[in-house]
């Protein structure tokens, strides 16, 4: 009987029972879509973050001190250590390699560069090479992967076309192209080569004086294959906290692997040194530190709206459940005048708000689910998946968010005096 | 009571004319709002939570970026002031800088030259207003930043000679164990004192940074560089440049790509997600009200029969429903209005460790937006009840 | 005062229905019923279940409109007027008595009546106080509905009925809620109106109260079944009745009511 009861309470009542659903579905929808956006917004802005340049940098253990003013190293090329570009791929071969969004090498070379054409000047003019990876093919053990600075400088622009790696190709800086009066497609001869120039560069910094060639071309005109002076990392780290500054030789056992497999800054760039040899890895603060802080105020406050679009959607869930359970009081006082008990009478109700909540939760999840997608791919441009897990999760949130609105609501109906319900008066 | 008569309306209308009048009509408002306290309570509850929480989403949606751009002024330089061709700056600069930020943003100056430690090693060596510097970029990792140079050196024969600031990399170069050491420039040494040390991971930390004054007095080199972090939106930071532009003439003024797109992109896309997240909690927070009042008028549908019955227009009614539902909405929103503030605030002192300012702005919005809400959920029910005959009703079916 | 003319009402069928439902599409409430009620007849309505007694009060107080035929009223056709000449009608020439009361609960009994006053043209506090006392209720004028007990209840609708001076009044079951002693009082409340001239229209269930009337029709299917015309002695001859039916004169009325008062 209990069943039939509840069978069709729901068989006939389809309005009302729809009105209630519709309720859930929406609130559940909000939860899962602002769950699931919250959990996945450190990542997202973590990776917009990036734009904004590498976080770590690895040079050479020996390295002499640089002599760099305004990008422009005065310390003679030749002199100090190099790193081995062989070594590089290693860099996908650490822990967090996943978080490793991208790498590029830079070799700065000076070389005298022909001013054809000059009549007031024509001795070669000095000027700053600087060898890196555009956009290189990198394989690691079977993983392939592309890296360069287009990933990792994505404010560099290029009117004109990014040179290939393996090509002679290069680009001029925009003010030193302007000085040169050379533009795309133009030659330059360099260190008695002719290069042909595929684009002008424009970076906002030291790279604006300076000419950017393939990294292969750069070692060619130093005269050391296989040479780097420092590499750019950008890596997915996490905020750094006080455990993070800890120096992880004074670690033991467990907390240094705690530590070691924790993405900070830190830790990644302990890896990095590990894994490249004769290296040192360090942050680069202006980026990993300010980038920590950004990411913690933008999580927290996405965390903050989830807690208010949860709060919402369970006050949602509440009161559509206290309106249908008031509409039903007369329906209470009948069943009550029959003879049923306070506990037969709340058990039909509970009874009938979780069928409602686990099938409203349902159909939720996959409405929030396609929400958050959608919110991913038109803000973030890149996918907002919805662990399976959570599932079970909301909707055992369904279920209580939907008994707890109708506890006051079912207590209240069930505490009344049948006469007063049967009269429809309160 | 009088026998019926041929026309009792203006009959009765006229002996009621004299009697003292109370507004019948809200009347009924109040005795409805002071007796059905319990279903009143619920409805203004949600209402006033729906105002609240869209309040405060409007807040933290309008103020957002203004609280994520100071974040981002925690990277340095937005602008950066390079003399032409590598030349000095005029030493006027600076000051001109400071007048054209006028308080919305910080400068430092920078004068850069190659010297020699006392072995004939090239080092760099930075002049600079290590109180500016502070500010300006305080991703810096200091382990002790030199003392004031304060005018009373006279006064404290003790204080340091010649502060500095030594990057972590160039330590070892010059100093062993933070003794004061020479540095040397076209033939002039100065007795440099090691403060303290500077770590950014970039190239400061080959660098020797020194006071501007003690930098010029030096080699007699003015500032070569003026970095500055001008907060404000895109548009305002690109006014500021053109002022800087106009005013020092002898600059190359240019903005830090880097940091300028980088925050550019950061904040388009919180500021959408938090749209998105509004708009969600927005909704379902009007659907809470609409649940709410649609219950709330379907319970008063014997009310509405009765009344009915007794020769009320259906213009009458629904002026009625109406009037408690945007009495209910305005009250609510009110209500909501301070407690969204107040979970604003709450919010950006949480967060941002700063203060939300009440935007008053937003008020007209949530009033407009609840009252239209409620009109709406009190109209949906009030049209189908107008459907069904009074008679129905009052049957009790 | 009361003609209705070949008034059928149609309910669609419903599942819950507790009309005489026979048809699949639609239930017959009124079928094809005529009747005529003359000013100052007190008419009492007798019927079981779901033979269309509240669907016939209902339609003579404007509340639903008939499916099909004409209802006058006063001299006026209120089957086809709009909605809002509807309201009117009610308001000036109709007063209520229903079974369940129906006071606004959350209004005093005198702003429950003084609601009438202003539905009809504007409020009048002494007045409606004034009303109240009639039915002996002066000093219960500020208490609300949940406050009053059950006959006092009715009394508050009976003085909200007769603020506006109806000529008309409608009594569904006007003592089915009630017990003995206040059904005594209302009915006397009734019967002081009846003398007044007014013309009543009452449901009941109860033959006792029925017999208080002019004139008992029975509603059977929606179809008036019998009708019984009752006499100075309440044991007039069916016949004798009916050659009365249709004259319904105030004088008539006014002389047997003043027969009967002492018998009460």
């Amino acid at each position: 009987m209990f069943v039939r009861l509840v069978y069709e309470s729901f068989r006939r009542q389809k309005r009302r029972k729809l009105l209630a659903g519709a309720a859930i579905t929406l609130g559940v929808t909000v939860a899962t879509a602002m769950i699931a956006v919250a959990t996945d917004i450190g990542d997202k802005i973590n990776r917009e973050l990036r734009t904004i340049g590498a976080n770590l940098v690895v040079t050479p253990q020996e390295d002499s001190l640089d002599v760099e003013i305004g990008g422009v190293n005065l310390k003679p090329p030749t002199d100090g250590a190099f790193l081995s570009e062989a070594d590089l791929p290693k860099i996908k071969g650490i822990f967090w390699h996943n978080n490793i969004t991208g790498f590029a090498p830079m070799l700065p070379v000076q070389a005298a560069l022909e001013q054809d054409g000059k009549p007031e000047d024509g001795r070669p003019k000095d000027v700053t090479l600087l060898g890196t990876y555009f956009a290189k093919q990198v394989s690691f053990g079977k993983e392939e992967f592309t890296t360069g600075v287009r990933s990792t400088h994505p404010w560099w622009k290029v009117s004109g076309a990014w040179p290939d790696d393996s090509s002679q190709n290069v680009l001029i800086g925009e003010r030193l192209a302007g000085k040169l009066g050379k533009r795309s497609g133009d030659e330059i001869v360099l260190a008695s080569r002719h290069l042909h120039v595929s684009g002008i560069l424009s970076t906002g910094g030291a790279e604006d004086d300076e000419i950017v060639a393939p990294l292969a071309l750069a070692q060619d005109i130093l005269g050391r294959p296989g040479a780097v002076r420092r590499v750019y990392v950008s890596a997915l780290t996490k905020p750094e906290d006080a455990f993070a500054r800890r120096d992880p030789k004074s670690l033991s056992g467990a907390i240094y692997d705690r530590w070691y497999c924790t993405p900070y800054p830190q830790a990644i760039a302990f890896q990095l040194a590990e894994a490249i040899p004769h290296s040192r890895a360090e942050q680069i603060r202006q980026v990993s530190q300010n980038e920590g802080a950004v990411l913690t105020r933008i999580e927290g406050l996405i965390f903050l709206i989830t807690l208010a679009a949860l709060f919402a959607s369970a006050l949602a869930v509440s009161a559509a459940m206290a309106t249908t359970i008031f509409e039903r009081r007369a329906e209470v006082g009948l069943m009550k005048a029959l003879g049923a008990g306070k506990l037969v009478v709340a058990s039909i109700f509970f009874a009938e708000a979780t069928l409602l909540a686990l099938l409203g939760g349902l159909a939720g999840f996959v409405v929030g689910g396609e929400l958050a997608r959608q919110i991913g791919h038109s803000i973030f441009n890149s996918e907002i998946s919805i662990p399976p897990v959570l599932l079970p999760v909301i909707l055992a949130i369904a279920v209580m968010v939907t008994f707890a609105g109708s506890a006051a609501a079912i207590r209240r109906a069930v505490g009344l005096d049948p006469v007063f319900a049967l009269r429809g008066e309160l | 009571m009088s026998a019926p008569n041929s026309n009792p309306a203006s009959n009765l209308a006229a002996s009621r004319a004299h009697a003292p009048h109370t507004s019948m009509f809200l009347r009924m408002l109040v005795r409805a709002a002071v007796l059905r306290r319990g279903r009143a309570v619920s409805a203004l509850f949600a209402m006033a939570v729906a105002a609240a929480v869209s309040t405060a989403m409007l807040n933290l949606y309008v103020d957002v970026q203004a609280k994520l751009r100071r974040e981002f002024r925690n990277y340095g330089a937005n602008i950066i002031l390079v003399g032409r061709d590598s030349a000095s700056l005029p030493s006027d600069s600076l000051a001109h800088v400071d007048s054209v930020l006028a308080g919305r943003g910080v400068a430092a100056p920078f004068g850069l030259l190659v010297a020699r430690t006392t072995d004939g090693q090239p080092i760099v060596v930075a002049g600079t207003d290590f109180d500016r510097v502070r500010q300006l970029n305080r991703w810096w990792s200091v382990s002790a930043w030199p003392p004031e140079i304060s005018a009373s050196r006279a006064q404290n024969p003790r204080e340091m000679e010649h502060p500095a600031l030594i990057g972590v990399r160039a330590l070892p170069a010059v100093s062993r164990k933070s003794q004061p050491f020479d540095l040397s420039f076209q033939g002039r040494t100065l007795h440099v004192t090691p403060a303290g040390t500077v770590q950014t991971g970039a190239a400061e930390d080959s660098r020797i940074y020194i006071s501007l004054a003690d930098f010029t007095a030096w080699t007699g080199v003015q500032p070569s560089t003026i970095e500055v972090a001008a907060s404000g939106s895109p548009e305002e930071i690109a006014g500021i440049m053109n002022q800087l532009t106009q005013t020092i003439t002898a600059a190359d003024v240019r903005p830090v790509r880097q940091i300028m797109e980088g925050e550019a992109r950061v904040l388009g896309k919180t500021r959408s997600t938090l749209l998105a997240a509004a708009t969600l909690i927005i909704l379902t927070a009007a659907l809470c009200v609409l649940s709410t009042l649609m219950g709330w008028v379907f319970d008063r549908r014997r009310d509405f029969a009765i009344m009915k019955a007794l020769g009320a227009s259906g213009r009458l009614l629904n002026g009625f429903f109406a009037a408690e539902a945007a009495v209910l909405g305005a009250t609510g929103a009110v209500i909501g209005f301070l407690v969204g503030i107040g979970i604003a605030a709450w919010i950006g002192r949480v967060n941002f460790h700063a203060a939300v300012v009440p935007r008053f702005s937003v008020l007209p919005i949530v009033l407009a937006g609840s009252m239209a809400v409620t009109l709406l959920s009190a109209i949906l029910p009030i049209s189908l009840l107008r459907r069904v005959q009074p008679a129905v009703i009052l049957r009790g079916e | 005062m009361i003609q209705i003319k070949d008034v059928t009402k149609l309910y669609p069928a419903k599942e819950s229905g507790n009309g005489t439902g026979k048809d699949a599409s639609s239930i017959h409430a009124l079928d094809h019923i005529s009747l005529h009620v003359a000013q100052g007849e007190w008419l009492s309505i007798m019927g079981p279940s779901g033979s269309g007694k509240s669907t016939l009060v209902n339609l003579i107080g404007c509340l639903d409109r008939p499916s099909s035929g004409e209802i006058w009223l006063d001299g006026q056709n209120v089957a086809g007027i709009s909605s809002a000449d509807l309201n009117r009608v009610r308001a000036e020439k109709i007063g209520f008595i229903f079974q369940q009361f129906h006071l606004i609960p959350f209004l005093t009994a005198v702003e429950n009546v003084m609601l009438a006053q202003y539905f009809h043209s504007m409020t009048d506090e002494k007045e409606a106080v004034e009303a109240l006392a009639r039915v002996g209720l002066g000093d219960r004028a500020h208490h609300l509905p949940s406050q009053m007990s059950g006959g006092e209840q009715q009394r508050v609708c009976i003085a909200r009925a007769l603020i506006n001076d109806p000529r008309i009044i409608l009594a569904d079951e006007p003592t089915g809620n009630l017990d003995a002693q206040n059904e005594e009082i209302v009915l006397r409340l009734l019967r002081e109106f009846h003398q007044q001239g007014r013309t009543i229209v009452m449901v009941t269930h109860d033959p006792v109260v029925a017999r208080l009337a002019d004139r008992r029709i029975e509603l059977h299917h929606g179809k008036v079944a019998s009708q019984e015309i009752f006499s100075l002695a309440d044991e007039g001859t069916l016949g004798a009745s009916r050659a009365r039916r249709d004259r319904g004169s105030r004088a008539h009325g006014s002389a047997r009511r003043v027969a009967r008062q002492p018998g009460d």
